[in-house]
């Protein structure tokens, strides 16, 4: 069944809520026919998809108003971790040279033991 | 030896003029952290116990139809919503990821490898160059034999020269980014507040609240038509819910206060940093800065007589 898209506000799942209240309390008259019983649920099953539908779009709303919040925290962290690359640069640089060193110093041994 | 006096006393004056960050600073940067580990303080719960309200009392009024059809449409819609609320929920999660890892990054920041590793590397540096020079003078390839011990004594004195200017160039860093991000923290934290406490929110969690009541009355009122018994486990199950919307509602509470604490934590972070703090605390600081100084001050004195030791 086709939900007519509504404007939601946050009034209306209170408005959809006593609309379904006001359909409920005439469903529970046992004088009606089957037909009318069945119409009754047919607009309660409508009233029922608009409400789900309210609910999508506040909670989406809510979410979305939570993201919009986070973008300079996100900056933030990004500024700080690229401090800290350039914090690293330095000892990664005397490492890779000590590294080299490390390689030349058993060379070297080996060779002043061949001397010897 | 009148050189070398000069050269300690510059380093002295360099070593009595800065200081880095104390480690009860340290203890405050890698405690802070957005409470959020318990689903009592998880904003995602909030969303999750509202769609399990919805979900259950869907199938109370679902089962309040006479008509089958209906009732099977009923809970085809129910499905097909409860596909699209998931991606919403996780969202209300993204806040929370942000902000720690803004505390990560400060944790990271604060953290003693960055001028450490520095001092670890030159002193490395400086022991395997005296190495080098050591198998260089047993060979014969060198006219004349090049002083060991000076490459070692040069890396660790590089060494702590480095460490001493990485802790200020760390303290700099710190006190610069959480000063000036104390600002952001508490606008950011009020935002998030204000979209918890939003009017949005209150209409979702009352919808669930007053929703299961009318869903299982009507419920209630097709078994009372169709003369069936209602079950005692319907009623465990309604007040299973019913308590569930309500602790949505404690979760909220819970979130707003943690956001609030946590900027509250920021900022006396900041002003610690800043060194506006209790008169208690800048003593503890300052004792600690004294203690630094004092260590820095013997290896500095170990050092020089090593150096007097190899002149000699």
């Amino acid at each position: 069944m086709a939900t007519k898209k509504i404007e939601v506000t946050t009034d209306t799942l209170s408005e959809i809520r006593k609309s379904i209240q006001k359909i409920d309390a005439q469903r529970a008259d046992r004088s009606l026919t089957d037909e009318q019983r069945i119409l009754l649920e047919e607009t309660a099953i409508v009233l029922r998809d608009s409400e789900r539908y309210a609910i999508q779009v506040l909670t989406k709303r809510i979410g979305t108003q939570l993201e919009e919040q986070l973008e300079p925290i996100r900056e933030r962290s990004k500024e700080i971790r690229e401090r800290i690359t350039g914090m690293s640069k330095v000892p990664k640089a005397i490492d890779a040279i000590e590294q080299i060193v490390a390689v030349v110093v058993p060379l070297l041994r080996q060779i002043s033991d061949w001397k010897i | 030896m009148k050189q070398l006096g000069t050269y300690s006393s510059a380093l002295l004056m360099m070593l009595l003029c800065s200081c880095g960050v104390s480690k009860m600073q340290v203890d405050m940067v890698q405690n802070l952290a957005l409470k959020s580990d318990t689903i009592t303080h998880s904003p995602v719960q909030i969303f999750v116990n509202m769609q399990q309200v919805n979900r259950e009392r869907g199938l109370y009024y679902a089962a309040s139809l006479s008509s089958p059809s209906l009732h099977v449409n009923e809970l085809e819609s129910m499905v097909k919503t409860d596909a699209q609320n998931i991606t919403a929920q996780n969202k209300a999660q993204t806040y929370v990821l942000a902000l720690n890892s803004y505390c990560r990054a400060l944790r990271n920041l604060s953290s003693e490898t960055r001028w450490k590793q520095i001092g670890t590397e030159l002193r490395g540096l400086g022991n395997k160059t005296d190495s080098v020079i050591l198998y260089l003078n047993k060979s014969d390839w060198m006219d004349k034999t090049v002083p060991e011990g000076y490459a070692r004594l040069s890396g660790r004195y590089s060494g702590w020269i480095a460490q001493r200017y990485m802790k200020v160039r760390q303290k700099k860093a710190l006190v610069q980014f959480v000063t000036e991000s104390d600002t952001l923290v508490s606008v950011c934290t009020e935002a998030l507040i204000d979209v918890l406490k939003s009017p949005e929110l209150d209409a979702l969690l009352a919808n669930e609240r007053e929703g299961l009541k009318d869903n299982y009355t009507a419920y209630l009122q097709y078994l009372e038509r169709s003369g069936a018994v209602n079950l005692i486990e319907n009623d465990k199950l309604f007040i299973d819910l019913y308590s569930k919307s309500a602790n949505a509602e404690k979760i909220r509470t819970n979130c707003v206060s943690a956001l609030r604490y946590f900027a509250k934590a920021h900022h006396n972070l900041a002003l610690r940093l800043l060194g506006d703090g209790s008169k208690k605390n800048k003593r503890k600081d300052r004792i600690e800065q004294l203690k630094d100084i004092a260590d820095d001050l013997a290896t500095l004195s170990l050092y020089t007589k090593q150096l007097i030791e190899l002149i000699d």
